[in-house]
């Protein structure tokens, strides 16, 4: 089986498997929701006696069915019995996705439930009753967390809720330059929102069909660095700054273009080479020299002329060619001699291995 | 080839056991596009013209997300699947590589099972990924990555695989794109937080191309918030094997008020240290290159915009560059109305470029409108033209049920091309399917 149909067959599969998932789901209308507003004489606590312990917000301390019949005889009652065999389960509802300390908060609210829980569950109750966020903010703070991408503690999984519309949470200042930073740190906090999927539409630089600003052209509000005219000005981008280049794209990339662009010192002899160097190339002291030029900007070399042995600055530059020694200063002091040896790369041009 | 055909298996496996997601995010773009490629002439001593090639690409992308999948092995299965297909339908295409063997390529950009196990100590993906934390440079690798937490915030992370390679003549070219070039790479970091004050870690990255040294580095990663309003971050890329710093930077966001924050930054690089080890232009420099400067962010309520000015000076080996830009976007009757300004200034010691560019978006129900204007004027001639002027229009419309289709429309002239115009169709298929309610 080739690789093509390989893909194909996971495809399939992972279809499949995602139908399997929505196939009869479990309405939520056929379970039973607890009437919060028939229990109104009762403290919260009388049911919920363990929630001023509870660290985490997860739904398995919810009460079960022993504590309905602390005040319901089920053979006294069979219409609540049946009811209680209906609720709804903790094993109906996913664990929260927010890190939240019952045991830490209640005692800054005097106990008060209501302070937070001001909708409850009940069967006339169709919107969510899960506390809105400006709950937390009437008290957290949350400029300085949003400016500076501190999801966490408190969120563990942003994926999982229906967000809004993402322009509500445009990273501030030039976030395309800046959320590496973030990412390289706490990669997870990323992950809440974005899962790779999203990152691999600018990052998969290997394997993309087309750049983000192709692709996405009504997306004008983002910062996609290829947008527009990206070839007239791309060896100015990468002078400015080469390693942000090196970051997504090795020597092969630069080239696969470049040779088809009859730049490539690859293309020599086959139909021509447009030469991009200026006059003076290969004059000293003509001011476009080009070993002033790689010292400057190695980077920018390597997009045509990174084969090992086969590239032309050994053609020069091995050891007895017209050349001479093309190495930086001090780089003797960091590769001894006896590198040279046990080092591949160094043999090209030191070929008697000295 | 292992790694895809574990990645077919598990998916059998999952498939076959009825493995139910949680939730399942399903997208499906579809696009035919028409434009016309240029080929430089074969030499700059003639008068030969730039050729121009009409192309046609049709393309399939498909993105899968299915998370919290029930399964009785590990606790949040999640699997991330994003897969292209495409057809030439005219000449082939040149961007991002040379024509390719055949009218049809196709990858995976990303396909993994991600999953914790014990009681969420460990958490495991295996697949195409990237690796994000520490010094990886998100690296793109078929492989495997674990991350353990420790007690007290402490935690571990490994990963190791193959850097991924255009294999389906994606790229059309016999060499890898990879910035990692190697034949495997590997790695790893310990970190530490201090929920709400800070986290960091010490990382590792290695790489081996045909036996020989690709990259060897250790990193550092910091973030303090010393206060609310003030964050710190820091970073440092060291190469073990030219004991060398290759990367260092610090960067400070201050949040002066609701409404306005500042920051600041320093950025050291040593580019050639970007290089593989076993390049022979690995050999030739060890410039240095150094960028300082700063970025406003100022929120206007009432006109819902936002205004960012940032400028870095460049310290780069051949002299002082500059490089600034203003970009403001503002939504003044109401979210459904954007409009947006940038101004760009780079400026390297011997060449530079100015931009400007004006952007809008319309939405009025269903039909969505947008419009890009950008133009640069090139400090020294770009194939003998000094300008560029590129406009972009786009029309969609949304079809309910998570349909939208949209053409677009694109025109102008740039150095390379005098009359450049291309189309593009789309349709786009957005649903998520939530299974069970989250509390």
């Amino acid at each position: 089986m080739n690789a093509r149909k390989l893909a194909v067959l996971a495809v399939a599969a992972f279809a499949f498997a995602g139908c399997s998932s929505l196939k009869n789901p479990e309405p939520r209308s056929a379970k039973v929701v607890f009437p919060h507003s028939r229990h109104a004489s009762l403290g919260c606590t009388d049911c919920h006696d363990d929630i001023s312990k509870q660290t985490k917000v997860q739904c398995a301390p919810l009460p079960g069915a022993a504590k309905c019949n602390d005040c319901h005889d089920p053979a006294k009652e069979p219409a609540v019995a049946t009811a209680v065999a209906g609720l709804r389960k903790p094993s109906d509802f996913k664990d929260s996705k927010l890190t939240f300390s019952h045991a830490d908060h209640l005692p800054k609210v005097n106990g008060k439930c209501d302070g937070c829980h001001q909708v409850l569950s009940d069967p006339a109750q169709k919107g969510s009753t899960t506390p809105p966020m400006a709950t937390c903010t009437a008290c957290h703070h949350h400029a300085e967390e949003f400016t500076a991408a501190r999801c966490q503690p408190c969120h563990v999984d942003f994926k999982s809720y229906p967000l809004k519309p993402v322009s509500a949470f445009a990273h501030a200042g030039d976030f395309k330059r800046d959320h590496a930073r973030y990412a390289r740190t706490s990669a997870a906090t990323c992950a809440q929102c974005h899962d790779q999927t999203y990152c691999a539409q600018c990052h998969a630089a290997e394997t993309r069909p087309a750049k983000p600003s192709i692709i996405f052209p009504e997306k004008v509000e983002a910062d996609f660095i290829h947008r527009g005219d990206f070839i007239s000005r791309h060896q100015i981008e990468a002078q400015a700054d080469p390693a942000s280049c090196r970051r997504c794209h090795g020597s092969g990339f630069c080239e696969s273009c470049h040779q088809d662009q009859r730049l490539s010192s690859r293309t020599l002899g086959a139909g021509g080479t447009r030469n991009p160097h200026p006059q003076g190339w290969v004059s000293p002291g003509s001011g476009q020299f080009h070993g002033t030029a790689a010292r400057n900007n190695v980077v920018s070399c390597a997009a045509c002329h990174d084969q090992g042995a086969a590239s032309i600055c050994v053609t020069c530059h091995r050891v007895g060619g017209i050349g001479g020694n093309p190495h930086p200063a001090g780089y003797s002091s960091q590769h001894p001699r006896g590198d040279i040896a046990k080092t591949p790369m160094c043999r090209i041009c030191h070929t008697n291995g000295v | 080839m292992r790694t895809r055909s574990a990645a077919v298996v598990a998916a059998l496996v999952l498939a076959s056991t009825g493995a139910r997601a949680d939730t399942v995010d399903v997208s499906s773009t579809t696009m035919l596009m028409w434009q016309k490629d240029f080929r430089l002439p074969a030499s700059t001593n003639t008068s030969q013209l730039v050729e121009l090639r009409s192309v046609v690409p049709l393309l399939e992308i498909l993105n899968v997300s299915a998370r919290d999948i029930r399964n009785p092995v590990a606790e949040h299965l999640q699997l991330e699947l994003s897969t292209w297909g495409g057809v030439e339908l005219a000449d082939h295409r040149w961007q991002p590589g040379p024509s390719l063997s055949s009218d049809f390529s196709g990858d995976l950009d990303v396909a993994y099972l991600k999953g914790d196990l014990l009681s969420q100590r460990l958490t495991l993906r295996l697949g195409r990924q990237h690796v994000v934390e520490g010094n990886a440079r998100m690296l793109h690798v078929d492989g495997v990555e674990a991350v353990v937490r420790l007690p007290e915030n402490f935690g571990i992370s490994g990963y190791f695989g193959k850097p991924v390679a255009s294999r389906f003549d994606a790229v059309g070219t016999d060499r890898t794109t990879n910035a990692t070039r190697g034949d495997y790479a590997g790695g790893g970091r310990v970190s530490y937080a201090y929920p709400g004050w800070a986290e960091g870690g010490v990382s590792f990255a290695w790489a081996i191309d045909h036996g020989n040294l690709s990259r060897q580095d250790l990193g550092g990663d910091l973030r303090v918030t010393p206060y609310r309003a003030l964050t710190l971050n820091g970073f440092v890329d060291y190469s073990l094997y030219e004991a060398r710093v290759a990367e260092g930077n610090v960067m400070a966001t201050w949040q002066l008020w609701r409404r306005l924050s500042l920051s600041a930054d320093y950025r050291h690089l040593e580019p050639d240290l970007f290089l593989p080890r076993d390049s022979i232009l690995a050999v030739f420099s060890n410039a240095k290159q150094n960028d300082l400067g700063g970025n406003l962010h100022l929120t206007i309520p009432c006109l819902a915009a936002g205004l960012d000015a940032d400028y870095h000076a460049l310290l780069e080996p051949a002299g002082t560059g500059h490089d600034a830009r203003l970009k403001g976007t503002a939504h003044p009757y109401g979210p459904y109305i954007t409009v947006g300004a940038e101004l760009r200034y780079l400026h390297n010691p011997d060449n530079g470029y100015s931009e400007a560019r004006l952007f809008g978006g319309h939405q009025m129900g269903r039909l969505a409108f947008t419009l890009d204007l950008q133009g640069f004027y090139f400090e020294s001639l770009v194939n003998d033209h000094r300008t560029s002027l590129l406009a972009t229009a786009t029309a969609g419309y949304d079809l309910g049920d998570g349909f939208r289709a949209q053409v677009s429309g694109g025109g102008g002239y740039t150095p390379f091309v005098s009359d450049q115009f291309e189309v593009m169709a789309k349709l786009v298929y957005n649903q998520t399917y939530h299974l069970r309610e989250v509390r």
